[in-house]
């Protein structure tokens, strides 16, 4: 595979500029009130089911995998505490975020896409209106706000998966479960995951952004950057998964 | 008002378009012709600064807008309205909507005074009844019109731009929309058509520019481009004959419905495009046996006639450029 460094180094700035200038559009005006409404409904409210049942099963493949192991050394009662931590540190904020740059990131890219190629958007420069205020700064704000939420509820969604087998498949005791749960809980824990999908709601927006309104070539060219945005994102969120872990435990304390 | 000097442009490594030096007054009504790719879209693209140049010159009213930065083009383009090929309305927004933007946008008015306005322009342009729709459920001329009265709500220009405004059009809503650009550009006010289709440039301007690989091969009024010995522009010419052609078959067809006749002769037909006469002979006797009023088949003749009399000095074979199309697909 043959890299052009200097088309690359061209891209990494643009997508620079069009990322400040986003993060810019939310403390200067016009705002966009009603773009920024539409765009939680589309990647938080629209969201929710896929991610509730994406993180379900994880929650109880991980229950199955852990209480079968733990099972075999006699420490099956910590199954709970297991699953609380790898959940909600890790796994949690990581499947929310590839859930998310499946289905808004891919949403995002295709639709800037049809935009740039339909013309929409030199109609909205034409008219003086600036596209990165009215497109893009909704966007990101939306998916940095709704994807922390979608965490959160996917967490609680995997955890009662993962109940649901400690307790009626490998017949743990609930309480025991819920108690084991309710210790790791700490804050620590909890600004360690919810941290985290912050910056992967900014990734996936910020890179879907770029890669949709830098779309050429009909409908090539839109497969292209439809498929470069969900790839990337994913990509990025995997990395920045292992920076952003290696930089809480640091900030929280925790030994390595 | 808007001066290109040596401008070229290229996607890429390959120039769309080359040295391209030209001006054009407010007030005039110019038609840019060529084939696909060849650099149409972009000479309007490039009088907004949509893109930037690659190398050369452009000013619209003394200012060179080359290098000007986004902010300030604002007022630069706020000169022009441009409607895009097919419209480019606002998907996720109603036809209302999308006429009312940037009457949303920029302007203080109430909720009642827009949607008075929104309503009065549609009516202009005739698409009224479709106002609550949304863009995919608009057909092709109806997008159109929709985006016209879009470009008409958005500020006082002082010239309209037209990219492919005719395109995927049938002949019907291709002329409804050139009769429409008439309309709304009668003041006064100048207009640049993007067009491949001569027979809609020809409706609507009074200047024709033609562009080959991306140069302006020909910068003329409408008998010098109809009698251009340019080998490029005949084939052009002869689309247009074929277009005309057409035209004339449908005048046709509707004379003989109105008449109710099994069939009218209607001779100079075939050579219609380039004989500069049309006969509508039976056509008395056509309108005798349907109980059609003479008068109503000489002014289908009329119309027949000027729509292909003005076309001079070409034989217009249809017939061979038909058997050439079909050869080539």
């Amino acid at each position: 595979m043959k890299i052009d460094l200097k088309k690359t180094i061209d891209e990494l700035q643009e997508y620079y500029f069009l990322s400040v200038k986003g993060v810019a559009g939310i403390f200067r005006g016009p705002f966009y009130g009603k773009d920024l409404v539409e765009q939680m409904d589309y990647a938080g409210v629209g969201s929710l089911l896929i991610v509730c049942l994406v993180s379900l099963f994880i929650g109880m493949a991980l229950s199955l995998q852990l209480s079968a192991e733990l099972s075999v050394m006699g420490l099956k009662m910590y199954t709970g505490k297991v699953v609380g931590i790898s959940i909600i540190r890790e796994i949690g904020p990581v499947a929310a975020g590839l859930v998310f740059a499946g289905r808004v990131g891919a949403g995002m890219a295709s639709e800037l896409g049809l935009m740039i190629l339909g013309h929409q958007v030199d109609s909205l420069r034409v008219f003086g209106v600036d596209p990165v205020k009215k497109l893009v700064t909704p966007r990101i704000l939306g998916a940095v706000v709704m994807l922390p939420a979608l965490t959160i509820i996917g967490d609680a969604a995997s955890l009662l998966g993962a109940y649901y087998i400690a307790s009626f498949v490998s017949n743990q005791s609930g309480y025991v479960y819920w108690t084991s749960i309710q210790h790791v809980l700490t804050f620590q824990n909890v600004f360690s995951g919810i941290a985290k999908p912050f910056v992967f709601g900014f990734i996936i927006s910020s890179i879907s952004c770029y890669m949709g309104l830098s779309t050429f070539g009909g409908a090539v060219g839109l497969r292209r950057s439809t498929t470069r945005a969900v790839v990337y994102s994913i990509v990025m969120i995997i990395m920045a998964d292992f920076v952003l872990t290696r930089i809480l435990l640091y900030v929280l304390g925790f030994s390595v | 008002m808007i001066t290109f000097d040596n401008v070229t442009f290229g996607y890429g490594a390959k120039p769309v378009l080359r040295n391209a030096t030209l001006r054009i007054g407010a007030d005039e009504r110019v038609a840019i012709l060529g084939g696909s790719g060849e650099g149409k879209t972009t000479i309007l693209k490039l009088i907004l600064r949509l893109i930037t140049p690659d190398s050369g010159r452009i000013s619209v009213d003394g200012v060179d807008i080359t290098d000007l930065p986004e902010d300030e083009l604002r007022d630069i383009r706020r000169k022009f309205s441009i409607v895009f090929q097919e419209g480019a309305l606002f998907d996720s927004l109603n036809v209302k909507e999308n006429v009312a933007f940037c009457l949303r946008e920029f302007s203080d008015m109430s909720e009642e005074r827009i949607d008075a306005k929104v309503r009065e322009l549609l009516r202009v342009v005739g698409v009224e009844q479709a106002i609550d729709l949304m863009p995919s459920e608009l057909s092709g001329g109806m997008h159109r019109r929709v985006a016209i009265a879009r470009s008409l709500a958005a500020f006082e220009p002082e010239m309209f731009l037209f990219d492919e405004a005719t395109t995927g059009l049938d002949p019907v809503n291709a002329e409804r929309i050139c009769r429409l650009i008439n309309e709304i550009c009668r003041e006064g006010t100048g207009l640049i058509i993007v067009t491949h289709k001569v027979i809609d440039a020809i409706r609507v301007a009074n200047r024709f520019l033609f562009l080959l690989d991306g140069r302006i091969v020909f910068d003329g009024d409408r008998q010098a481009l109809l009698g251009s010995d340019d080998p490029a522009i005949a084939e052009f010419l002869n689309e247009f004959r074929l277009d005309v052609g057409e035209e004339v078959k449908t005048v046709v067809e509707t004379v003989k419905d109105a008449a109710g006749a099994e069939k009218v002769k209607v001779s100079g037909a075939k050579g219609a495009a380039g004989a500069g006469k049309v006969k509508v002979g039976g056509a008395k006797s056509a309108a005798g046996a349907g109980n059609l009023k003479v008068s109503r088949v000489k002014s289908y003749a009329k119309e027949v006639k000027s729509k292909t009399g003005t076309v001079k000095g070409k034989t217009g074979n249809i017939g061979k450029s038909v058997k050439q199309k079909k050869e080539k697909f």
